[in-house]
């Protein structure tokens, strides 16, 4: 009788053992699968972020902006035009000018008690494409008067205020002198951004840099739609196109130079693949676990058919592919499960809103898990060869045994 | 015997200084304080983004009542209102007045210097430390410590002109002995019978070109002012 | 004139602190202490100690804090790290790493929920771990490696790591030879630090806690395992307000494998404490604290009770008093403090300590420890 054929019976003879043996695996391979997803997902959240609200894929400013002194004097003067000549040299790409300014609030009841934000002046035109604004609105309705703001919902919970409600965020001009603006919130909106959602309020361009007393001026242009491969040209591209007419002090950053973002993602990226990794071990040892018992347990099993003839080699590669077997199907069905769970959820997301309970965590609370193809294939492969790898320890041991010790060690 | 002899000697001495310092100091306070007053002028503010001057009007009622408006440049329509407690500030673009209290402004300025004679010798002790000459002016040099923590400056150095009065430069310094803030007066007009300093440069002497100067060019005192200048609703107008 | 203008316009001006990086603050204190242990006579000492603090607070996502302390008293110096943590954190959890204050559980002077810190006692305390003059009676740091994973604004889990952190020192024999010989004469006993202790794997400690808030009030429950006692500790703690703050918290260290009540009830310890603020009128405040500590089954019967009671007043901003104590009603030792702290100057203030414990055998010991600090 051919070993592939003893190994099937062997799987059906005792259907509850190779249930086990192929729901650890399967269990084990779906977690990881989901995983490895789930992060591929944070990545992307994250990715999504930096490019609708802090960097977009380039950034245009200033070259002596200084981000630690917020330096509103070293801004993208006569944004418009340079709005309309990257309009009509790059026309594929989307632009959002805007001029982001730390504001400090004070707590009317206690005047002692400051909250630092963050405005954001936009063109809400543009801004209805570029960050979705109709979708982020809880609340309320788009600014469309000069002192007018739409607010993050996290800012305005923490300032107890709500649509309607009035407030004057005191903040600085261009040169520095301190200045205060009364607006009026006219609407709510939950971003991905938890910076947005919890310390910005957003108002339009069209006064704001007068009350700055920076007329014309933006502090950022933010670029999106340039795709990972052109980026070094495109900036090249830019950076020639301002030198040729003459607007020396402007220069396009890659999103992964600026600020913090791309350093920390790559950071947190890393984290979660720790953490990924970990959880691979883990259900690799219950895959290895669940093998090393099976093995063990039918010591008994291996004298008795040593004794009737099997040599030890047999013996192996019989338990070999029974485990090969095992492993097949429990990864297949991890895989599989793993698939159709995700696949679903990367196009509707997870929404972990109620799960942080809307804390700041630096990414929004909707992450859509995204299943990456190869390693998906590469977590199947994985887990059969786990499965199939650690039965050979003991089963290459038991099979040395004297038939008689083996018969008699149970 | 000796010893107690020179003690006997030393502390009449003390007494005789710092009295004196005392009277300096209230004749500092009587020489700056008005009945009233309007004056036309400039401030002209270098930070770390470079200069920029705004021109504005102020007017002063007693000790405790004043009145800054700014009719040009970055503070163009900002009104700052201050009393014997608190200060307040509408700017042009906000609805509601901004009370700046104590705690905020600690550290940056002394909040009771302004506050007229009263404040200076309770919250601060006064010694002379002498006499000297800045610009061929001769000047008494005071020390003031304070007395309590509510201050900005743990001390001062007062160089007060022998003559007229005017405070013609302070150094200001930190706990740790350090020079925080200079301000010097380089401009003295005579107005009526009372000498003015017109133009003081203040300069951080922490931060690298970092300094404040203002002039004033036109000044009216003791002229009649209405009330109504100084009250909230007049700022908030 | 103009320079009032100037005044006004640079207080007007000042703007508002929008930005921050790194903070320095350091402190140095001198303390003068006179002592009457029982009958003998009065002796003092002196000494000085103080502390330099490095905050980095840049970064949204990233913060850190290095604390050198040290402590000099006659020719001997010490200096430490008290703080040296770095902190982190990434959509869904945070972390902290490095040497930070911990707290679990609730209590100003006596906290059962306190499962870390319990095998410890502060630097210059007495019985029950309490220094009595120190502005935060429990302040202890420790070797951590913590994971939060927040579910909510009152609500977090947390896994915790606690490398062993315990005095790295045993005591071992060490030959010793006379010259030009190479056979040991004898040996003798030398303390030597315990590597191999500090680095074996089963004498680390973890744990975990889960904190939430219902119906106003804070429950935390929480594990700790101790590898190198080998007692598992659990925890449960409670915290809110009716009408006066209060909280109650209960533990006990069960030793591995002699889980049976008999075994462990000894352990088991209780405590409980109300705290009332009265808002008098301006800057005036009053305080007052009890907190208790049952420990229901422990051996000697005249350490199953010990009271704190704590009343403080401060007439206004500069000075504050306070007298505090721990009582053993059972046998009615006393170690109490009277305390003044006055602050003159912005950072320097004047502490005055008056220390009395009074022990069941009527010995009285008195200490009058005087202290200035300067921060800056």
């Amino acid at each position: 009788m051919k070993l592939g054929n003893i190994a099937i019976r062997n799987l059906k003879r005792n259907s509850k053992r190779s249930l086990l043996s192929i729901s650890a695996t399967a269990i084990a391979t779906y977690s990881i699968v989901f995983m490895f997803s789930f992060i591929n997902g944070l990545a992307n959240d994250m990715k999504d972020i930096a490019f609708n609200y802090t960097t977009g894929e380039i950034l245009v400013r200033n070259r002596e902006f200084d981000e630690k002194s917020f330096s509103l004097d070293r801004a993208v003067d006569n944004y418009k035009e340079v709005i309309t000549l990257l309009n009509s040299n790059f026309p594929l790409l989307e632009l959002s000018p805007r001029l982001k300014f730390p504001a400090s609030v004070f707590d009317p009841k206690d005047p002692d008690r400051i909250y630092s934000s963050f405005g954001v002046a936009v063109d809400f035109e543009s801004e209805i494409n570029f960050l979705k604004l109709n979708d982020k609105l809880l609340e309320g309705k788009i600014p469309e008067g000069p002192r007018e703001v739409l607010m993050g919902h996290g800012l305005a919970k923490e300032l107890g205020l709500k649509v309607g409600d009035k407030f004057t965020p005191i903040t600085m001009t261009r040169r520095g002198a301190s200045t205060g603006i009364t607006f009026k919130i006219v609407g709510l909106a939950r971003f991905s951004d938890s910076g947005f959602s919890n310390k910005t309020f957003i108002a339009s361009l069209d006064e704001l840099p007068v009350m700055l007393k920076m007329e014309g001026a933006v502090t950022d242009i933010l670029v999106k739609g340039v795709g990972d491969k052109n980026i070094e040209t495109v900036i090249t591209d830019m950076n020639n196109l301002f030198m040729n007419n003459g607007i020396k002090d402007l220069g396009a950053f890659t999103w992964k130079s600026v600020g913090v973002g791309y350093s920390f993602m790559q950071m947190a990226e890393f984290a979660y693949n720790i953490m990924g990794v970990i959880l691979f071990f883990l259900a690799s040892s219950v895959i290895a676990n669940t093998m090393l018992m099976v093995v063990f347990e039918r010591r008994k099993e291996i004298g008795t058919i040593t004794a009737m003839g099997m040599t030890s080699g047999e013996v192996v590669r019989l338990f070999f592919l029974e485990a090969l077997a095992l492993g097949v199907i429990g990864a297949g069905i991890g895989t599989i499960l793993g698939s159709v769970t995700i696949i679903p959820l990367s196009l509707l997301g997870l929404d972990l809103s109620g799960f942080t309970g809307g804390i700041e965590m630096g990414a929004s609370f909707h992450i859509f898990p995204t299943l990456s193809f190869k390693s998906t294939v590469l977590v199947f492969l994985y887990s059969v060869f786990i499965a199939a790898f650690v039965s050979l320890f003991p089963s290459r041991g038991a099979a040395k045994v004297d038939p008689v010790v083996a018969l008699r060690s149970i | 015997m000796k010893k107690i002899l020179f003690i006997l000697l030393f502390i009449p001495c003390t007494l005789i200084f710092s009295q004196s310092a005392d009277d300096i100091v209230r004749k500092v306070d009587e020489n700056s304080t008005y009945k009233s007053y309007r004056a036309e002028g400039k401030v002209v503010v270098e930070g770390s983004y470079g200069k920029r001057t705004s021109e504005f009007i102020a007017y002063a009622k007693g000790v405790d009542n004043s009145l800054i408006e700014f009719i040009s440049g970055e503070e163009e329509g900002q009104k700052i209102f201050k009393t014997s407690d608190d200060l307040y500030i509408k700017y042009p673009y906000a609805e509601d007045i901004q009370r700046l209290s104590r705690k905020k402004t600690l550290g940056a300025v002394s909040y009771d210097e302004m506050s007229g004679e009263r404040d200076t010798l309770k919250n601060y002790k006064t010694k002379l430390l002498g006499r000297e000459t800045i610009d061929g002016r001769d000047v008494y040099k005071i020390e003031l410590i304070a007395k309590t923590s509510k201050v900005a400056h743990y001390k001062q150095e007062l160089f007060v002109d022998s003559e007229n009065f005017v405070v013609l430069k302070v150094l200001y310094y930190s706990k740790s002995g350090k020079l925080t803030k200079e301000m010097v007066t380089k401009e003295v007009k005579k107005i009526g019978d009372k000498f003015i300093g017109t133009r003081s440069l203040i300069t951080d002497k922490l931060k690298a070109n970092n300094s404040t100067e203002s002039i004033l060019f036109s000044i009216e005192l003791d002229i009649p002012l209405d009330d109504k200048i100084f009250s909230l609703d007049e700022l908030a107008w | 004139m103009v320079r009032k203008i100037t005044l006004i316009f640079l207080i007007a001006s000042i703007g508002i602190p929008l930005f921050s990086d790194v903070n320095i603050s350091a402190s140095l204190s001198g303390l003068v202490t006179a002592n009457r242990v029982g009958d003998s006579d009065i002796t003092a000492s002196s000494l000085a100690k103080g502390y330099l603090s490095l905050n980095s607070s840049g970064l949204n996502d990233v913060k850190s804090q290095l604390t050198l302390d040290f402590t000099s008293m006659k020719n001997l110096g010490i200096l430490s790290i008290s703080k040296a943590w770095i902190k982190f954190r990434f959509p869904l959890f945070r972390v902290t790493l490095g040497k930070n204050r911990i707290t679990w559980g609730e209590g100003a002077a006596f906290n059962a929920g306190d499962v870390i810190f319990d095998d410890y006692s502060a630097p210059g305390a007495g019985e029950e771990g309490v220094d009595l003059t120190a502005e935060e009676l429990r302040s202890m740091n420790r070797t951590l490696a913590q994971l939060i994973v927040p579910f909510g604004r009152f609500t977090y889990g947390e896994l915790i790591f606690l490398p062993y952190d315990f005095p790295l020192y045993i005591e071992a024999p060490v030959p010793y030879y006379e010259l030009d010989s190479s056979k040991p004469l004898g040996y003798s006993l030398t303390t030597i630090p315990d590597y191999k202790t500090a680095l074996d794997l089963t004498q680390q400690s973890y744990g975990g806690r889960f904190v939430t808030k219902a119906g106003g009030i804070k429950l935390e429950s929480g594990y700790i395992y101790n590898g190198y006692t080998k007692m598992h500790k659990p925890y449960i703690s409670f915290d809110g307000t009716l009408g006066v703050d209060y909280h109650l918290s209960t533990s006990a260290s069960i030793e591995n494998e002699k889980y049976e009540f008999e075994n462990w009830k000894e352990s088991l310890k209780i405590s409980a404490g109300v705290f009332y603020l009265f808002n008098l009128e301006e800057d005036r405040s009053l305080t007052l604290r009890v907190e208790a500590l049952v420990k229901p089954f422990t051996e000697s019967e005249k350490s199953r009770i010990f009271l704190y009671p704590e009343i403080s007043l401060v007439p206004n901003d500069e000075i504050a008093l306070f007298l505090r104590g721990i009582i053993n009603p059972l046998d009615l030792d006393i170690n109490s403090t009277l305390g003044m702290n006055w602050k003159t100057y912005q950072g320097f203030s004047i502490g005055t300590f008056f220390n009395l414990k009074y022990k069941e055998s009527e010995e009285l010991d008195l200490s009058l420890t005087v202290a200035v600090t300067h921060k800056f």
